[in-house]
């Protein structure tokens, strides 16, 4: 009994002084509205740590920290449901623009620019419609082009003249990748066979490198010796299994060459940081619009990777006819066919 | 019920100690756990619409606890909730979605809107106790450990489920394998508002836990096949020699808990998602054990526990979003708390077993 009394004693007590303190919380937390920019980022499922997509969403994040002096916040969702539990959390918490990574979020995305029209949202990878939201900005990457470069680099790299590509969920975001890097390839040399794989139809196909290292042993079983992965840290099982084999593997979205220098023969970059840093710095400029913006060869949001690990792989001749390739692309003189685009039209 | 009251104080008593664990390691690591604690209730209940966030989320968690718990008190442990509600949601899901009901001719979500809504959570309570009660038929007939046929089960489920949704006549068009959303009509309403302008709504999922509650509370307390339940949980031999069909009652009890199950996944499509998703689930099923176990089996103790640990995923979620304390944290004190009630209820029994 004096057990029982103890407790409700003890409970009443943390109550009272947890009520207490909560008030007293909410009193000095509205002295904190400064004119420094909040900006916030909900990363897609698989969080930081997968060296490749969220990352260099952070990235891009901390870059606007140190050259723009905004305070930044960053959400990682455990499922689902959470992606929009954090818009909104974050827009009731008054941040300036929240942006929100991957085109899995994009229902999310739409839903928190409605009920929330005075906050600022950014999508990446998915297009959202600026008539009918006009607090919400789209970035997306034309994925095609620098796939057609890291193609023409596989094309030339390979000596069996059969090249592969890993992709993580089969959908047509990543058939993007895919036709750019076989029109790539086959531009260099229209006798390349390329071989397609993908991981899987659900999110799940982005995180399991068991799997990807699976897929690209099967490829290298058929003669297949460059491969390209677009699957998030599935393609780390992909490169892993190039070292172990003495293949080549191409990187993707960050530049991976580091993972397993000598084996990775470039890595196709999607500058995500760059996107989410210009965004940030639109907004900062008081020049944010609603709108579907893209990020290419011209703008610097796409490219390949070029450094001290691949050096010996790729050769100045090489180096030099890819660059040449690029002039074109970016003088319209070659015209990598974007597979949305295609499908779009249909 | 008062004495199993009585027995809830063990885990109030966990509670605060594992607080008092958590509070230290987050002084450890550099960061206020006042602060922390802020954040949590602030999460948890600072506005409508995380009040509203915190009660769904109790609602699946009620449920799968009530669920596990049905199948303890007839001996079984049903490790499967997880499958369960898989199966049961998809069965929902495809009863009220409009991919369904093309094949079927007339619109049935659109055209008559609570009956499509009755007909969905029927089929989902349906085929959760289907799924449930293949691993109850398993061990009444041949008595196959229900532990292991459950797990292999939720497997089974899962990969089932992830399969046919990809199939071109379920899936809607999109790159996420989902089913087409349900039409408002054929969603569960809101219940009563939370917001003074009615925009937030509490689910009404908590009506359908209410009434399984109620259920459940009434099958142990006043009939006969809940008796008999209990009785084959205490002791098979005894209970086959009083007479009771053991075999039965076993099969039985799962197809009731995998109805429970099954309901939780109709919620979570018609109240939450409006679709079936794969992969949906953050673990209802598995976290149900825990909160069975929180509550000592009680549905009174079950309906608390589900509340705390909905209003701890509010807050992990303000806190992983505003402050440097990871969410990890709030998993650690789960755990703590759970390894206090093991431990205190292996004290008690040891006590109690001293006394007499």
């Amino acid at each position: 009994m004096l057990m029982k009394r103890l407790l409700v004693a003890t409970a009443a007590a943390i109550a009272l002084w947890s009520w207490w303190d909560y008030r007293a919380g909410a009193a000095d937390s509205s002295g904190l509205t400064g004119p420094r920019r909040r900006i916030a980022v909900v990363l897609s499922v698989g969080g930081l740590g997968d060296k490749s997509f969220n990352d260099s969403a952070y990235e891009g994040l901390l870059r606007a920290v140190r050259e723009l002096g905004i305070e930044e916040a960053h959400g990682e969702p455990a499922d689902i449901a959470e992606p929009a539990e954090f818009l909104d959390v974050y827009a009731e918490e008054g941040y300036d623009l929240i942006i929100g990574v991957g085109f899995l979020m994009k229902d999310a995305v739409e839903k928190a620019a409605r009920s929330h029209p005075d906050r600022k949202f950014a999508l990446i990878d998915a297009p959202i419609d600026p008539r009918e939201y006009p607090n919400c900005a789209s970035l997306l990457f034309s994925e095609h082009e620098g796939s057609f470069l890291v193609g023409a680099l596989a094309a030339m790299a390979s000596k069996s003249g059969r090249v592969g590509f890993v992709g993580g969920m089969d959908i047509p975001l990543i058939h993007k990748f895919k036709v750019g890097y076989a029109e790539g390839a086959r531009h260099v040399n229209p006798e390349c066979e390329v071989l397609v794989r993908y991981a899987g139809a659900g999110p799940d196909a982005f995180h399991d490198p068991v799997k990807g290292k699976a897929m690209a042993e099967t490829l290298f079983s058929q003669g297949v010796d460059v491969i390209y992965h677009a699957s998030g840290s599935t393609g780390n099982g992909v490169i892993q299994a190039a070292a172990e084999h003495g293949k080549l593997a191409i990187g993707v979205d960050a530049n991976q060459n580091y993972m397993k220098p000598g084996h990775v023969l470039t890595s196709m970059l999607k500058r995500v940081d760059v996107a989410v840093c210009e965004t940030i710095r639109a907004v900062c400029e008081e020049r944010f619009q609603g709108r579907v913006c893209v990020f290419g060869l011209k703008e610097g949001g796409i490219g390949y990777a070029m450094d001290e690990h691949n050096r010996a792989l790729v050769t100045s001749p090489m180096q030099e006819r890819v660059e040449a390739l690029k002039a074109k692309i970016l003088a319209g003189e070659i015209r990598v066919t974007d597979y949305l685009e295609v499908q779009r039209g249909k | 019920m008062l004495k199993k009251l009585d027995e809830l104080s063990v885990s109030a008593w966990a509670l605060l100690a594992a607080g008092v664990v958590v509070s230290l390691v987050i002084l450890a690591i550099g960061e206020n756990p006042i602060a922390v604690g802020r954040a949590l209730i602030d999460g948890a209940f600072g506005g409508p619409r995380r009040v509203a966030n915190t009660l769904q989320y109790a609602i699946p968690l009620t449920l799968s606890g009530l669920a596990v718990a049905l199948a303890f008190r007839g001996g079984l442990f049903n490790i499967g909730v997880e499958g369960q509600l898989y199966v049961g949601a998809f069965a929902a899901a495809i009863v009220a979605s409009p991919v369904a009901s093309r094949t079927a001719g007339e619109g049935l979500a659109t055209a008559c809107g609570p009956l499509a809504i009755l007909a969905a959570i029927l089929a989902g309570v349906t085929a959760g106790a289907f799924w449930a009660g293949i691993a109850g038929a398993l061990k009444s007939l041949r008595g196959v450990n229900e532990v292991i046929a459950t797990i292999m089960l939720n497997w089974i489920a899962l990969f089932l489920v992830g399969y046919l949704v990809n199939l071109p006549s379920f899936k809607a068009t999109g790159d996420i394998p989902q089913t087409a959303e349900i039409a408002a009509g054929g969603r569960l309403p809101g219940l009563f508002p939370l917001s003074g302008d009615g925009a937030v709504m509490a689910g009404s999922g908590l009506l359908l836990a209410l009434t399984t509650l109620l259920a459940v509370v009434w099958l142990f307390g006043r009939s006969v096949l809940g008796y008999e339940i209990r009785a084959v949980g205490h002791n098979p031999s005894a209970a086959e020699a009083a007479g009771i069909p053991v075999r039965g009652r076993l099969l039985q009890t799962m197809l009731l808990s995998g109805a429970i199950a099954g309901l939780v996944g109709a919620d979570q499509v018609l109240g939450v998602h409006h679709r079936f998703i794969a992969n949906f689930s953050p673990g209802f099923g598995y976290l149900g054990i825990a909160i069975a176990l929180l509550g000592r089996n009680h549905p009174v103790g079950i309906v608390i526990a589900a509340f705390l640990f909905a209003a701890l995923k509010g807050g992990a979620l303000q806190m992983d979003a505003l402050t440097n304390v990871p969410r990890e944290m709030i998993t650690v004190l789960q755990a703590v708390l759970l390894l206090f009630v093991a431990a205190a209820a292996g004290v008690r029994a040891r006590m109690g077993a001293r006394e007499t």
